[in-house]
């Protein structure tokens, strides 16, 4: 036996035998599939639901890469070793937003808040808003320009304060962001 | 000619080819910071309502043929498999072409989407959204690149009818660059 046809062992499935022989009519079958899948994510967002574009948008992408996945990638015959090796790093992904999410999406806490945040947003806002300071430029225009480019720990405030941590007192004089 | 045995075909402990075995390590570590650049993504998307406004700016349709066109390598690249399978090289090597087609046409129109993004000042430093868009479908598109590098090399040999297996693996390879755009395109060209 030659190296390359023993290489060719490589198309066993996870019991040792061949996988499944589809004909190629069935790949065919799975790609029209995907393509009314995308047309359905596409139109979604035009029936003007957020609950509906939502469910349209991320609902069809995760049906759409299971079923690339498991028919596209064979994972519906591979070994488990594999999907037990993909679920762990997914929950690897899972374990880092579950880490970062509690600090990244709250703007502030107890004895903490990030003033930076609120000036992004404020002056994100002016941008698109066309205020004072971008006279002419209408709600739907975009001045790019106009935004902030201004990294936590060197906003006004924080100079104001001279550090970022504010350790429960001399909180920076930032605006909440529900009052923006 | 004397029995060659292939050096570390298989993996006694998981029964799985080794170059498989590696592949599937690879996409799994590629999970990771797909999944890390996503979920931030989802998490100042939900925190800063301003996302919503310059996520509207992104082409959608540029992001619909690419979708399409991506969907469509896949299925060139599912059938290079099916033919590496059936020991037919030359009909493999062709579909692979057609998949590296499918990366070259993807390429292209996100050159053009870019093009027209810059022109109007959405530039990687506009803000952190435009930072984070050019920073993911970048990342995303060298993917893109070495793939269709990958599979041009396996091609060659394929024209050749050695190392078919490894069809399969430039394959599964693609399919991952495929489901990370599936995720890519509602996030930043959907919802809006």
């Amino acid at each position: 036996m030659s190296q390359a046809a023993d290489a060719h062992h490589g198309h066993l499935n996870s019991a040792g035998e061949h996988g499944p022989h589809h004909p190629a009519s069935y790949y065919v079958k799975i790609w029209a599939l995907l393509l009314v899948l995308l047309v359905i994510s596409i139109a979604g967002p035009m029936l003007g639901n957020k609950v509906l574009t939502l469910i349209t948008a991320f609902g069809i992408a995760v049906v759409k890469a299971l079923i690339v996945a498991a028919f596209f990638m064979h994972l519906n015959v591979e070994k488990k070793f594999v999907w037990y090796m993909l679920f762990a790093m997914l929950l690897a992904v899972v374990m880092f937003f579950l880490g970062t999410a509690a600090d990244v999406m709250k703007y502030d806490g107890s004895h903490w808040t990030k003033p930076s945040s609120y000036l992004y947003t404020e002056e994100f806002k002016k941008a698109f808003s066309g205020g004072e300071e971008h006279e002419g430029h209408g709600s739907d225009e975009f001045d790019s320009k106009a935004l902030p480019n201004v990294p936590y720990g060197e906003t006004e405030s924080h100079k104001a304060h001279g550090s970022h941590e504010t350790e429960g007192h001399g909180l920076p004089a930032a605006e909440p962001r529900h009052g923006t | 000619m004397a029995m060659v045995q292939p050096i570390a075909t298989r993996r006694s402990a998981t029964g799985i080819p080794t170059g498989k075995l590696a592949m599937w390590w690879l996409l799994g570590s590629e999970i990771t910071i797909f999944g890390g650049l996503l979920m931030s993504y989802i998490m100042m998307r939900i925190m800063y309502a301003p996302w919503a406004e310059a996520a509207a700016h992104t082409n959608t349709l540029a992001g619909s043929i690419n979708t399409f066109v991506l969907l469509t390598s896949s299925l060139f690249a599912v059938l290079a498999h099916h033919a590496a399978e059936q020991k037919n090289g030359k009909l493999a090597a062709f579909y692979l072409w057609l998949t590296i087609g499918g990366a070259l046409t993807f390429l292209v129109v996100k050159g053009i989407e870019w093009t027209n993004e810059i022109r109007h000042g959405f530039t990687i430093t506009a803000n952190t959204f435009w930072s984070f868009y050019y920073t993911a479908a970048g990342l995303h598109g060298l993917h893109v690149i070495a793939g269709a590098t990958a599979m041009a090399i396996v091609s060659f040999d394929c024209l050749r009818g050695k190392n078919l297996q490894r069809v399969e693996l430039v394959g599964i390879y693609w399919h991952f660059v495929d489901i990370v755009w599936i995720f890519l395109f509602p996030l930043l060209y959907i919802a809006k």
